[in-house]
């Protein structure tokens, strides 16, 4: 199935949102994430489905 | 003297917050608030560049040395901003939000309709909200009205270092606001924030005279002395300007 990752399409066996972080080498720890417009509470595991969409977002430098 | 600034339920003993954008390493970012000895420091939210995924600026931070920030910057109205801060508080960082709604991307001014919708919002949803505005005081009031715990005018805008242009302004806003003042954007010497404190704003924050200074350490150590040296001026009482010489020597006893 597919979802979209920040703005890109990502193929995916597994159906969760943990599977998807170890895909892409993603730490859970340092990241924020919205599926569907919906803020996911950090560290939760979630189940997806084809076309979600999800924001991936994290920290950075900024004034 | 104890002199700490008091924001929300939290005191502070630096004045001088620093923004960590623009920073040639976290490393070189970390060195410059550790010199600062600044408490208060704002971070951004991007998302994640899935080819550099565990980058992480908060690796950085001693949560327990300083208080991060996030801002709301690239939010073009008030519900960008509302979902950023939301997005921010979810990482498990205390609620505290720099507010900012910069639609215009030229000059980055700030859009004071949708920073005070805004604003109503995430102050009723329990967030401290530090709103940077443009140096309008009537705005200034209209958040302080609405329980901001800050308001944060700009000197010029953001990175441009052109120091103070909103002097007037800046002055009436801080007769007119009970919670603190921090002048923020453009500041781009250190005399501009000794300035800023000798009028007797509450903090200033920098970012890009620090972060892209040739030293920024030793820039940040400046830039402390200065908003040092401009609070205790400021708290000393600075005498009033004249229009003519007061002689310092005493007039009588001349050898004439």
């Amino acid at each position: 199935m597919k979802v979209i990752v920040n703005e890109k399409e990502h193929q995916l066996t597994e159906k969760d949102l943990h599977s998807l972080f170890k895909d892409l080498k993603i730490n859970p720890e340092v990241v924020v994430v919205e599926k569907n417009g919906e803020i996911i509470p950090r560290k939760n595991n979630c189940e997806l489905k084809d076309g979600d969409r999800l924001e991936i977002i994290k920290f950075v430098g900024g004034g | 003297m104890k002199d700490t600034l008091k924001i929300a339920d939290r005191e502070f003993n630096s004045r001088l917050f620093i923004g960590t954008g623009k920073f040639s390493s976290p490393a070189v970012m970390q060195a410059a608030v550790e010199a600062a000895e600044s408490e208060i420091v704002t971070v951004a939210l991007r998302r994640v560049d899935l080819d550099n995924p565990n980058d992480q600026i908060l690796e950085h931070l001693d949560p327990n040395k300083v208080l991060i920030l996030p801002n709301t910057s690239g939010a073009r109205d008030h519900t960008e901003a509302v979902r950023l801060a939301k997005l921010a508080a979810a990482s498990g960082l205390p609620k505290w939000i720099k507010l900012e709604v910069t639609p215009e991307p030229r000059f980055l001014l700030p859009d004071p309709v949708e920073t005070l919708k805004a604003a109503e919002i995430l102050v009723k949803d329990g967030f401290n909200v530090m709103p940077y505005i443009n140096a309008d005081p009537i705005l200034a009031k209209r958040l302080e009205e609405v329980g901001c715990v800050t308001v944060m005018p700009l000197g010029s805008p953001i990175g441009s270092n052109q120091g103070i242009k909103t002097l007037e302004n800046i002055k009436i806003i801080l007769d007119l606001v009970n919670i603190p003042v921090v002048v923020d954007a453009g500041l781009g010497k250190p005399s501009d924030a000794a300035l800023a404190m000798e009028l007797g704003a509450s903090a200033v924050l920098v970012n890009t005279a620090i972060a892209t200074a040739g030293n920024p350490t030793e820039m940040a150590k400046a830039f402390k002395l200065a908003v040092i040296a401009g609070r205790c001026a400021y708290l000393s009482k600075i005498p009033e300007t004249k229009d003519f010489a007061e002689a310092s020597s005493p007039l009588s006893g001349l050898l004439r």
